[in-house]
């Protein structure tokens, strides 16, 4: 039986807990809390919902949460880290190394493959990422001279032939070759796209009307052991960093991120689908550079979450900015999401991978990380001369490098 | 009516009446994840049916149901598929806004999870009487925004 007291007590507190917000509509916290777990593009498109939700990317609260939804979810599907040091002397050649979490000192040097043994300097690693294990290898950055496929748990590589001449433009002289690497899910075939762009490079706007010195896209099939034509209507207007021009493979789908050699051409992302066999363009996102100097900004694909993002550094304030893309090939679905910094240490460096919601950098040539989730940075020891690196993701398979059976 | 103490709370069950004057019982270890019930035990003592006056006999049986998985550590994937499958997203919401109210953490990131997947591929119209939202752009500003982000709008079926 209860007490007197006992009934008081039930009714303050009952009193107390209907104070809640109890109504058929929930509170807005909590809406805000359950839009934080949408997809990008769901949340674009409920910004129509009323004036107050198109100003959800405004909402600090909500952002903190959807930043914390899209970081909180690894990607532990690449299970290792490479990363290839290349030194600054000419005559050395550069190193691939599997990266332990703790450091340059635990991480295994692994030898190029034989193809790759002789004094080369300047191996690249198209796409940042493995394909069921396989890395696509490419010597040279303008004269590309070999491409070769290698995967380095069963050591067995693939060379890929070179294309044909009667590809090329004739009276032209080829002198930048860009890659992609990539798998067709329809057709199970890997593919190598390959872009020849001629001489001369940037001197000019002359050159840019001139069609005939546009680049030619050409695709090898590892299936067929052929190369084809691709017809893709590309202006000869841009022009890819080395270490963009190893662009990024993501869902069979090749990014790079493309810088106009001209003012009145906008910076874009160059993306190409291996099962299409299409190329579609994404301008660069609106009000990303806001108030920074982009005297000197770096731009930088990777890979946050399912989603592309694109990292822009600025050096003069020594700050990044993450901007994340919810629909391909549009300009209005890029929602900015980070600004980190300044930070100390990044004003004279070059971000050189992402993997885990690490973000790679290079500074004073050596390898540095920081942690996206906390801010935490960490030195990686690698010691000595100004090297300069590329980190990707590797996932470990011993399928074989399939190709057409004679 | 005299009640025996129990000196371990593992096996001690807990009277809840729910805002419909049904009564139900839970173990007291999975009063202890609904922060709220375990609050009105703390200063009514556990002898007493706790009153929950804002959550119904329609939905504490099903959470009761997802507490009694928790303690013994089975829930699952499939466990979670299974019990809101026969949900449509109006039970749902009922159901999260009552694990609310008892401040049912599990349960209540499980089910804005749940939400969120449900719609993901809604209309605007669909959200808008979902959350009690009113549309207060002109018809003139909405088919701007709506053009400007027809991208995401491809494939969504718009009575839904």
């Amino acid at each position: 039986m209860q007490t007197p007291i006992a009934v008081k007590m039930e009714n303050s507190l009952v009193v107390a807990a209907t104070k809640k917000k109890v109504c058929n509509h929930l509170p807005n916290d909590i809406v805000l809390f359950i839009l934080s777990k949408l997809p990008l593009i769901s949340l674009k498109r409920f910004l129509c919902v009323s004036k107050s939700w198109s100003l959800l990317f405004k909402n600090t609260y909500f952002m903190n949460m959807l930043r914390n939804n899209i970081l909180l979810n690894d990607d532990s599907y690449y299970d290792e880290t490479f990363m290839v040091r290349y030194t600054p002397k000419y005559s050395e050649r550069c190193n691939f190394y599997w990266l332990s979490d703790e450091g340059f000192a635990n991480s295994v040097h692994l030898d190029w493959p034989s193809q790759f043994q002789e004094d080369y300097i300047h191996i690249f690693i198209v796409g940042s990422v493995s394909i069921n294990g396989i890395l696509c290898l490419k010597h040279g950055f303008t004269r590309t001279s070999q491409v070769v496929l290698w995967n380095p748990t069963t050591s067995e590589t693939k060379v890929i032939p070179p294309s044909p001449i009667e590809n090329r433009r004739p009276d032209r002289n080829p002198w930048h070759f860009l890659h992609g690497f990539g798998y067709d899910h329809v057709s199970d075939d890997y593919k190598v796209i390959q872009m020849i762009e001629y001489f001369p490079g940037y001197q000019g706007d002359m050159i840019w009307e001139d069609r005939s010195y546009d680049p030619s896209w050409e695709i090898y099939s590892l299936k067929t052991n052929s190369w084809k034509k691709l017809d893709i209507d590309m202006q000869n207007c841009y022009y890819y960093s080395p270490l963009q021009g190893n662009g990024l493979y993501a869902d069979g789908v090749f990014h790079w991120w493309a810088i106009s050699k001209l003012k009145n051409i906008e910076e874009c992302m160059v993306s190409f689908d291996f099962s299409e066999e299409v190329m579609c363009t994404t301008l660069m996102p609106l009000n990303t550079d806001g108030g920074f100097d982009v005297g000197y900004v770096e731009r930088h694909l990777v890979s946050l979450n399912e989603s592309i993002a694109l990292i822009s550094k600025y050096k003069k304030e020594s700050t990044f900015c993450i901007s994340v893309l919810a629909k391909l090939g549009e300009r209005e679905s890029w929602i900015n999401l980070f600004t980190v910094g300044p930070l100390l240490s990044m004003e004279y460096s070059n971000i050189v991978g992402m993997k885990n919601n690490t973000l790679f950098y290079r500074r004073d040539g050596e390898l540095v990380c920081v942690d996206l989730k906390t801010q935490m940075i960490k030195e990686l020891g690698v010691k000595g001369d100004r090297f300069h690196f590329h980190v990707g993701k590797y996932k470990k398979s011993f399928l074989p490098i399939r190709g057409i059976i004679n | 009516m005299a009640q025996e103490a129990s000196s371990s709370t593992s096996s001690k069950t807990i009277s809840l009446k729910t805002g419909d004057g049904e009564i139900f019982e839970i173990e007291a270890s999975a009063a202890k994840q609904m922060k709220t019930v375990q609050r009105l035990i703390d200063d009514l003592g556990d002898d007493i049916t706790i009153p929950l006056h804002n959550v119904f006999s329609k939905e504490l049986p099903k959470i009761i149901e997802y507490y009694k998985k928790d303690i013994t550590g089975e829930i699952t994937k499939d466990f979670e598929a299974e019990f809101v499958k026969d949900l449509n997203d109006d039970e749902v919401k009922v159901l999260f806004l009552a694990a609310n109210y008892l401040d049912a953490n599990k349960l209540f990131e499980f089910l804005s999870q749940n939400i969120a997947d449900r719609l993901e591929s809604k209309s605007v119209e669909y959200v808008r009487k979902y959350f009690g939202v009113e549309n207060d752009f002109t018809p003139e500003e909405e088919s701007k925004l709506r053009e400007e982000r027809a991208w995401s709008f491809r494939g969504i079926k718009e009575d839904e």
